[in-house]
């Protein structure tokens, strides 16, 4: 069956400047605030000393169906990129325009807000509140919570009892249960163990099966983008520089052009791997 | 204003939380805001039996006196430092989820209140034990000390944005606010000889936000309702004026939270 491709979100020319030194940080900082309090204009587009491009003129549609991995070396810029488009970090330059309707949940580090001292399922309210969900919504889903985290009758536990496998699975099904139009996910399945991860990317595969529901998937992790991204965007020190659908092709340029550091033997290794890859396996 | 109705559940969830949490951890959690006062007030009886310091005509006894001042500044200070924590203290939180930054300033008022509302019980009997009496207006009380919290709140909303982007002058403020209190009459009578400080007293505006409730709570009368009317409409203005700083300021913040 053919299904239109709906463009979810389309990011325009976005940039996003920061500062390597802290103390030039504050005082920015501070003066931006001040201007902003009387209304004058901030100087976005110019970088002042010790500023850098962290994102630089970034431009790509999101579209619906699609699971798109965002890769790049460490500090290429995709946390950012990824907050931006969450809502959590505002851009500098460029636009983010989306439907106001359109439900993003992004995943990062999942152990943020989840209290240790309380049990799994206290933590279920804390943390699903903080992805929006209303207190109709969480009786219909709790039970489905406990039940796709598969922690069992730890649920009842303290959650600073529980492996940091237990503690992502729980993070996860709580995120899905939102029922988000856009999930975003952050090397936050990085942890966990191998049964359930792959449980998570059948998921994965099939929410975008569902009409207008989209994942941007953010990893530096070769077999995941080939397990399951059809798209690829690569980072490389704040700009786009390549995006496909031909997931090797993006994963080969990634690796010969971006993968900086690494040793001959390894770089061989990824080329070997991606160029083997069957996704049937 | 709207969205962060719409994180109502949200706020439950998380007041709730912190208060259990801290319950969880300490027993004295309950009581140490009351052993700041009567630490207070040990000090200051023992000042003024060894003949350092005249405190005034206070009207009743003075440890119940004392006391009770000093509850009240406890109840502004910490409603002040609950609220210029929001930020920093829900940092991880707010660079994870997309949450309307008022959220935190009313989670951290909720933790305050809900923190506070046992010691001030406490407070009732321990009042009667030093000497002093509660009378019928005390009714009125809780409606009394509203603009005492809201100033607490607005204060703590402008240094909540500052302990972020200027660490030096939040810190500056916190010890500004510290000596306040011996400028505001906590410890000593309104009427207390003071020479040139009587001037700083009088236009304090504390001297007003914690003396009416204080008065109305004990029945010594309404020396200070004009002064406590003046300053409620001070006290409208200034919280106005915090929200919106916070609310232009804070989309600023989050990026700079890292270090937190």
């Amino acid at each position: 069956m053919e299904r239109k491709n709906n463009i979810s979100i389309h990011i325009h020319k976005v940039s996003k400047k920061f500062c390597r030194d802290i103390r030039h940080n504050l005082m920015y900082s501070f003066k931006d605030v001040l201007k902003k309090q009387i209304g004058l204009p901030l100087s976005t587009h110019k970088l002042r000393n010790k500023e850098f491009w962290a994102l630089k003129d970034i431009s790509f549609d999101l579209k619906s169906g699609e699971i798109t991995a965002i890769v790049g070396m460490n500090g290429s810029g995709k946390t950012t990129l990824s907050r931006i488009i969450s809502g959590i970090f505002q851009a500098d330059e460029g636009e983010i325009i989306k439907n106001e309707a359109l439900k993003i949940t992004p995943i990062f580090t999942l152990s943020s807000g989840v209290h240790p001292l309380f049990t799994g399922r206290e933590n279920i309210f804390v943390k699903g509140a903080a992805f929006g969900l209303s207190k109709e919504e969480f009786e219909e889903k709790v039970e489905e919570i406990i039940a796709f985290s598969e922690v069992g009758e730890f649920i009842d536990s303290p959650v600073g009892s529980y492996s940091s496998g237990m503690k992502s699975r729980l993070a996860y099904s709580i995120a899905i249960a939102t029922n988000p139009d856009v999930l975003v996910i952050d090397e936050a399945l990085a942890v966990g163990d191998t049964v359930f991860r792959a449980k998570c990317f059948d998921h994965i595969q099939q929410f975008v099966q569902q009409e207008n529901k989209s994942v941007i998937y953010v990893t530096n992790h070769i077999h995941k983008v080939l397990r399951i991204a059809n798209r690829v965007l690569v980072l490389d020190k704040g700009k786009l520089v390549n995006d496909t659908y031909d997931v090797k092709e993006g994963l080969l340029f990634y690796i010969k052009n971006c993968f900086k550091g690494q040793s001959p033997k390894r770089k061989e290794g990824f080329i070997k791997l991606i160029e083997n890859w069957n996704i049937n396996e | 204003m709207n969205k962060i109705f719409k994180y109502k559940y949200f706020i439950y969830q998380l007041t709730r939380v912190s208060v259990l949490s801290r319950y969880k951890k300490t027993r004295l959690g309950l009581f140490w805001m009351l052993l700041s006062p009567i630490l207070t007030v040990i000090t200051w009886v023992i000042l003024h039996k060894a003949g350092i310091f005249n405190p005034g005509d206070t009207g009743i006894a003075y440890p119940a006196y004392v006391f009770f001042s000093s509850t009240l500044w406890t109840f502004f200070f910490e409603a002040y430092r609950s609220v210029s924590e929001s930020v920093t203290f829900h940092s991880k939180m707010l660079l994870n989820h997309k949450l309307p930054y008022g959220t935190v300033v009313i989670e951290r008022t909720g933790f305050h209140l809900a923190n506070f509302i046992i010691p001030l019980l406490i407070n009732i009997p321990v009042i009667l034990i030093f000497g002093g009496s509660i009378g019928f207006s005390a009714l009125f009380f809780p409606l009394a000390i509203i603009p005492l919290l809201f100033m607490g709140i607005a204060l703590g909303m402008f240094v909540a944005v500052l302990k972020v982007v200027a660490v030096d002058f939040s810190n500056v403020i916190d010890e500004v606010i510290k000596v306040v209190k011996y400028l505001t009459p906590v410890v000593y009578a309104a009427n207390a000889d003071l020479g040139f400080l009587s001037h700083i007293v009088k236009w304090n505006p504390l001297t007003y936000l914690i003396g009416f409730p204080r008065d109305i709570m004990l029945g010594l009368g309404t020396q200070y309702i004009s002064g406590f009317g003046i300053t409620l409409l001070a006290v409208v203005i200034f919280f106005l004026l915090a929200w919106r700083f916070y609310t232009i300021s804070t989309p600023l913040l989050v990026e700079r939270l890292f270090g937190n």
